[in-house]
């Protein structure tokens, strides 16, 4: 017998991996019922007291997270998807006439976790910090408590576009309402005692792992209805989903300014009775051009490669129709977006493309199928960065597009920051990029953004016309007046075509049924409608 | 014996602080930016030069290669990497609390593979060309073909979607080690099994066990006291190996089963050129390699006594 032991034990492990692996062909068809868990995974949703704990997947760790930041910390101005400022913590706030004092009136009653006040000192020292770790604090004058209630901020010079960042509650590019114990030694934020809607737990903090936050019963806008928040950090996106599915986890996607769920599963979702929201961000993905060298250099090349990649049947195809094709550089939502130019302009047009690549003097002499041009073929460098969304599909997909108009693409894929770097030396021709969206001004016309000549995309379009557009429409403190040349630059650029826009990137939170009260955020990072969400714990 | 051990030391730290070194100059040199990756990944839009520069300052990034190298020595003495540019968490603590994570799942992976391989192995050697063999052989294949994620996320499916008897993720309970240690098993067990089986078959078809078996001696004690004696040296290698590999590089499972070990860690800061994190996990996992290899070595010298280091 003892001789037989290790045979046993093989032959044991043998038919376990063998049951393990016959398995496998069965996983494409199988469906999930609920009736089928008897099983050891209870839903912590429903904890021993009765306390509605809602689940958040989190693929990256709480402290490491500019979403994190929206349910703890609040700022004193807020603004939404689309770039309209409305007020937060500073009840109202006035402009002088000459626009570089901005006097804050503090909401009264407001307090801390940790109980100190929300007052003007309090408020003085957050935005300090702010001018002290941001570029733009640079056009900061002075900061100064008026009374109580009441602070003031000096600019330098007139910069209305630094009130985006004033209704930012996150620490980088943005102004939470903070304390001086919230920062460290170093001058880092590390502390999270805000006004949130969340109260912070520390001592259940483990790092890369969760987060819990408790409902801050006081909250100045009203408790939230779920008792607390339970952050689960679940790397992989994959894993997010079988986590939603075997009710460890109420909601995912939600915690990541990216799309986080993979968009093949939502139809599989959808179907297994969970709830998938599909925010628009205005966020577009976009090809960048070379503008500096050729062929990128001719407008009409460019505007030919628009014309030629046919994005509604992209869309229809590579993600069944769940997001928009895009065919202006920007979404025309956003306040400062493209109103006032056709939605149609880029759409796809291949006779219009073909000849405007003749007229451009691109054209297929020796019949191999690839233009040419002073002995020179129409070959292009598309750069995939690593990570960006989908790009992997859709360099694929414009690659098959251009070689119907002769163009031949070779597509790169580049670590991101490798990438990033061959975008600053000027080493490619195409680029798999996005457009900027909330807080900012999207789609880079602003100055220092894309299209101004002071940007880091050096090689994209840029022109001395253009830079002066730019730096007057934003030194205009009329609104309509600057409506108007926002307007012009937006048909000046798009007549220059200096990007290839190809669809709107959403964002795709999935969440439990026993949810309700989603709403979208004031961003993609936003994750504040959470105070608003409630759940129905006998589901 | 002690001499060995002071003077492979001595060169265990050089190799430490020259692959820490090579991998922070290799990445310094490489294409990319921390500041830029990290400002990206936080606000989602292209950071501005200003922005850039402002990090820069503020992280004490500026300088040229030889003055950074130059903090890094200092750094690397203290044994002080200082903080993560991207958690802002001291690189020591981190590094600790993770290596402990994984450590947990390497040593209990090990602790169930290496004996299971071994009995295959064994017995596989012992049945050559048997029922027993062939099929241990077509599993072991099996085994090392999967890919980790495939199987992580196989796994999954059927023990958390399905079944719901395991949890997709998490970290700290008896249930969460169940899937990441099959998953890392298998492939540890596969490729064990054929290096037991393989070097078995080498000593078995050796003259000494021909003479052995001349003599008459009992199958077993053939098997047990010859054979498998004197495979053990290619085994052992083997497995300091594969414990620095585990180390490192259960990457993989880590990021399936979000597990807050090292190598995920690594890898990201490599991403974000976290240069801290990257400085102070090389060099501790160069380290840990250097000890092991050393441990393997005196190991040696008990498994075979014909072994003698003291000429060397």
């Amino acid at each position: 017998m003892k001789k037989r032991l290790p045979l046993i034990l093989a032959a044991t492990i043998g038919a376990v991996s063998l049951a393990g692996c016959s398995g496998g062909g069965g996983t494409g068809s199988e469906t999930t019922t609920a009736s089928g868990g008897s099983g050891t995974t209870t839903a912590a949703s429903q904890t021993a007291s009765g306390d509605k704990i809602l689940r958040i997947a989190g693929g990256f760790d709480f402290k490491s997270c500019a979403e994190a930041r929206y349910l703890v910390f609040d700022s004193l101005l807020q603004s939404d998807m689309w770039g309209q400022i409305t007020p937060n913590l500073a009840e109202s706030y006035d402009v002088s006439d000459d626009g570089l004092t901005y006097t804050f009136h503090l909401k009264k009653g407001v307090k801390y976790h940790d109980g100190t006040p929300f007052n003007a000192d309090t408020a003085k020292f957050s935005l300090e910090y702010y001018q002290k770790n941001n570029s733009p604090g640079e056009d900061i004058e002075s900061i100064t408590a008026v009374d109580e209630n009441t602070v003031e901020m000096k600019l330098k010079k007139y910069n209305d576009l630094i009130l985006y960042d004033i209704a930012t509650p996150t620490n980088w590019g943005g102004v939470p309402m903070i304390l001086e114990k919230d920062v460290d030694s170093e001058g880092k934020i590390t502390g999270y005692i805000g006004t949130g809607a969340f109260i912070f737990d520390d001592s259940t903090y483990e790092s890369g792992v969760k987060a819990t936050m408790k409902k801050n019963p006081d909250y100045w806008g009203g408790a939230p209805k779920v008792d607390g928040v339970e952050w689960d950090v679940v790397s992989d996106p994959n894993a997010m989903v079988v986590a939603l599915e075997s009710d460890q986890v109420d909601a995912i996607g939600i915690a990541e300014h990216h799309s986080s769920v993979p968009y093949v599963q939502v139809s599989s979702l959808k179907s297994k009775g969970y709830n998938v929201e599909t925010d628009e961000t205005g966020r577009y993905q976009v090809l960048e051009y070379n503008c500096t060298k050729a062929p990128f250099d001719d407008k009409n090349v460019r505007m030919a490669f628009n014309l030629a990649v046919d994005k509604e049947l992209m869309v229809d195809t590579l993600f069944e129709g769940l997001t928009e094709a895009a065919n202006v550089i920007t979404s025309p939502d956003f306040k400062y977006g493209p109103k006032k130019v056709d939605k149609d302009y880029y759409k796809y047009d291949k006779d219009k493309a073909e000849k405007l690549l003749d007229d451009a003097g691109w054209k297929d002499s020796d019949g191999d199928g690839v233009r040419e041009k002073d002995g020179k073929k129409l070959e292009v460098k598309l750069i995939v960065p690593n990570g960006e969304a989908n790009a992997d599909a859709v360099a694929v997909y414009v690659q098959s597009e251009l070689a119907k108009i002769g163009a031949t693409v070779d597509v790169q894929n580049l670590e991101s920051s490798a990438a990033s770097d061959a975008s600053k030396k000027g080493e490619y021709d195409m680029y798999v990029h996005h457009s900027g969206c909330m807080p900012g001004v999207p789609g880079g016309i602003n100055p220092g953004g894309k299209y101004h000549s002071s940007s880091s995309w050096t090689y994209s379009f840029h022109s001395d016309e253009l830079d002066k557009m730019i730096e007057s429409a934003f030194a205009e403190s009329n609104e309509d007046s600057r409506q108007q040349q926002v307007a012009a630059i937006w048909q000046y650029l798009h007549e220059e075509a200096p990007c290839m826009p190809l669809y709107s990137v959403k964002k795709l939170s999935g969440m439990n049924p026993r949810l309700s009260g989603y709403h979208v955020g004031q961003n993609m990072f936003d994750m504040s409608m959470i105070k608003d969400m409630d759940m129905d714990t006998s589901k | 014996m002690k001499k060995l051990i002071i003077r492979r030391l001595l060169i265990g730290l050089l190799i430490m602080v020259v692959a820490s070194l090579l991998s922070f100059t290799v990445l310094y040199v490489a294409p990319g930016n921390p500041a830029e990756s990290i400002l990206r990944e936080r606000t989602g839009a292209d950071p501005s030069y200003q922005d850039i520069s402002l990090f820069m300052s503020n992280n004490n990034l500026d300088g040229n290669l030889f003055s950074k190298i130059a903090q890094w020595l200092v750094m690397a003495f203290r044994f002080d990497f200082g903080e993560s540019l991207y958690t802002g968490e001291p690189v020591m603590a981190e590094f600790i609390r993770r290596l402990w994570a994984t450590l947990q799942l390497t040593l209990i992976s090990m602790g169930i593979s290496t004996p299971l391989a071994i009995i295959i192995g064994v017995a596989a050697a012992a049945k050559k060309n048997k029922i027993f063999d062939h099929v241990s052989r077509i599993l072991s294949l099996i085994g090392l073909s999967i890919p980790d994620f495939w199987l992580g996320l196989f796994l999954m499916i059927i023990f958390s979607r399905t079944l719901k008897w395991l949890p997709a993720f998490g970290y700290g309970s008896a249930a969460n080690y169940i899937m990441p240690i099959i998953t890392l098993c298998v492939a540890q067990i596969a490729s064990l099994t054929r290096i037991v089986r393989a070097t078995m078959l080498e000593k078995l078809s050796e003259d000494y066990i021909v003479t052995a078996r001349g003599n008459g001696l009992k199958k077993k004690m053939i098997l047990m006291k010859f054979a498998f004696r004197n495979s053990l040296g290619p085994i052992v290698t083997y497995l300091g190996a594969s414990f620095g590999h585990l180390l490192a590089g259960a990457v993989v499972v880590e990021t399936v089963f979000s597990w807050p070990g090292v190598g995920a860690f690594l890898v990201d800061a490599v991403y974000s050129r976290d240069y801290p994190v990257i400085q102070g996990f090389v060099m501790i996992i160069a380290l840990f390699y250097v000890v092991i290899n050393l441990v393997t070595d005196i190991l040696y010298v008990y498994i075979d006594p014909r072994i003698r280091f003291e000429k060397g």
